[in-house]
């Protein structure tokens, strides 16, 4: 069964934790777009989200850092922060799909970590409210190291997302595939609410053409004008991997101070 | 220095609830399980947000940490004014 659906989206804690930082025009647009994403993700009725992350010092520690985690478990509590307005509870996982993703990288040259436990962060539970905000469709997360360098390349990232598509294209369920994060922030600096709109527009027009001569040239240096918060767009390079590269949309970007974040949706033409 | 310490510790406050309800009750005596300078132990004791920034802490492990003692996002920031 090939991929039913494909999507990326911003996942800064502001936009459900205090979205009255917002303006209220961007505020409304980006809610709008990021319920419409989600309303079109649950209208392919999918068995398994797939979602490339980053969390963000919720499970993993400077005593054992992985560039890529699979999540492999039946099910999660999340999210962790109570400040983020998402009623803490369970998610269910896809662990026999997770399996699958993570022999199937072994075997082509990439060898993940795994988990069977992990509390989910903003960085999964913000998209997973919009997208299933019944928590009805089971959850495969992929954490990708953004957060503490040394950080797998973006090219890299692009052929993990290669690695897991393949395995994914293989699968008999129904399967959305989800990037979460980005784009320029810096959160919690001395400089958050600094956003790059070049960087971002530059960023999306790439993605969106599906123009992986530029998507590739990204380096770590190259980001890092731009937040170490926007190094998330590996997860948005992960997601084009795993689809093979297709044209896709940006259905909203805003640049939101309040939420210190250039936030964007984009869907992909599969 | 011991950065790698003083983030574990922010770190096992904001993870894990056991520890943060332990570090709640008694900072002093929670700090002790960490190997920690004493310029470090102040810094934590203190909350003092500008100088656990220039110690190196990550923005992601301090941010929580100054929110569980009920520091709002104005303050937080306005401590770290004129850094990079």
């Amino acid at each position: 069964m090939p991929i039913v659906f494909a999507g990326a989206c911003a996942h800064a804690p502001g936009i459900t934790g205090w979205p009255q930082a917002a303006a209220p025009e961007q505020r409304e647009r980006f809610h709008a777009a990021y319920h419409k994403l989600g309303e079109d993700l649950r209208a392919t009725r999918p068995d398994t989200i797939v979602i490339f992350t980053s969390e963000h010092w919720a499970n993993l520690f400077l005593n054992n850092y992985p560039a890529f985690c699979v999540g492999r478990a039946p099910s999660y509590d999340g999210p962790i922060e109570t400040a983020i307005n998402i009623p803490q509870g369970k998610v269910r996982g896809d662990d026999e799909l997770a399996r699958d993703i993570i022999a199937g990288c072994f075997t082509s040259g990439f060898e993940p970590a795994f988990s069977d436990e992990l509390t989910l962060d903003h960085g999964t539970m913000v998209p997973l409210h919009f997208l299933t905000p019944d928590r009805n469709v089971a959850v495969v997360p992929i954490i990708i190291n953004s957060l503490t360098p040394p950080l797998p390349t973006p090219r890299r990232c692009f052929e993990f997302g290669q690695a897991v598509g393949a395995v994914l294209a293989k699968s008999q369920k129904r399967i959305a595939v989800i990037g979460s994060g980005g784009l320029s922030h810096h959160p919690g600096t001395a400089v958050a609410g600094k956003i790059d709109h070049s960087f971002d527009s530059q960023f999306l027009e790439a993605f969106c053409a599906g123009d992986m001569t530029s998507l590739s040239k990204y380096t770590y240096d190259s980001i890092a004008p731009a937040g170490y918060g926007a190094q998330e767009v590996r997860n948005w390079l992960a997601l084009a991997g795993a689809v093979g590269v297709k044209a896709a949309h940006v259905e909203c970007y805003e640049p939101v101070p309040g939420w210190a974040t250039g936030v964007a949706i984009a869907s992909v033409h599969l | 220095m011991s950065l790698y310490q003083l983030q574990k510790l922010m770190f096992h406050v904001h993870s894990d609830g056991q520890r943060k309800r332990e570090y709640l009750a008694d900072p002093s005596a929670f700090v002790e399980h960490y190997d920690l300078t004493p310029a470090e132990k102040s810094a934590v004791l203190a909350v003092d947000i500008r100088g656990l920034y220039q110690m190196g802490v990550h923005p992601l492990l301090l941010r929580p940490f100054t929110d569980v003692h009920g520091v709002n996002s104005k303050t937080h920031y306005a401590a770290l004014e004129g850094l990079e």
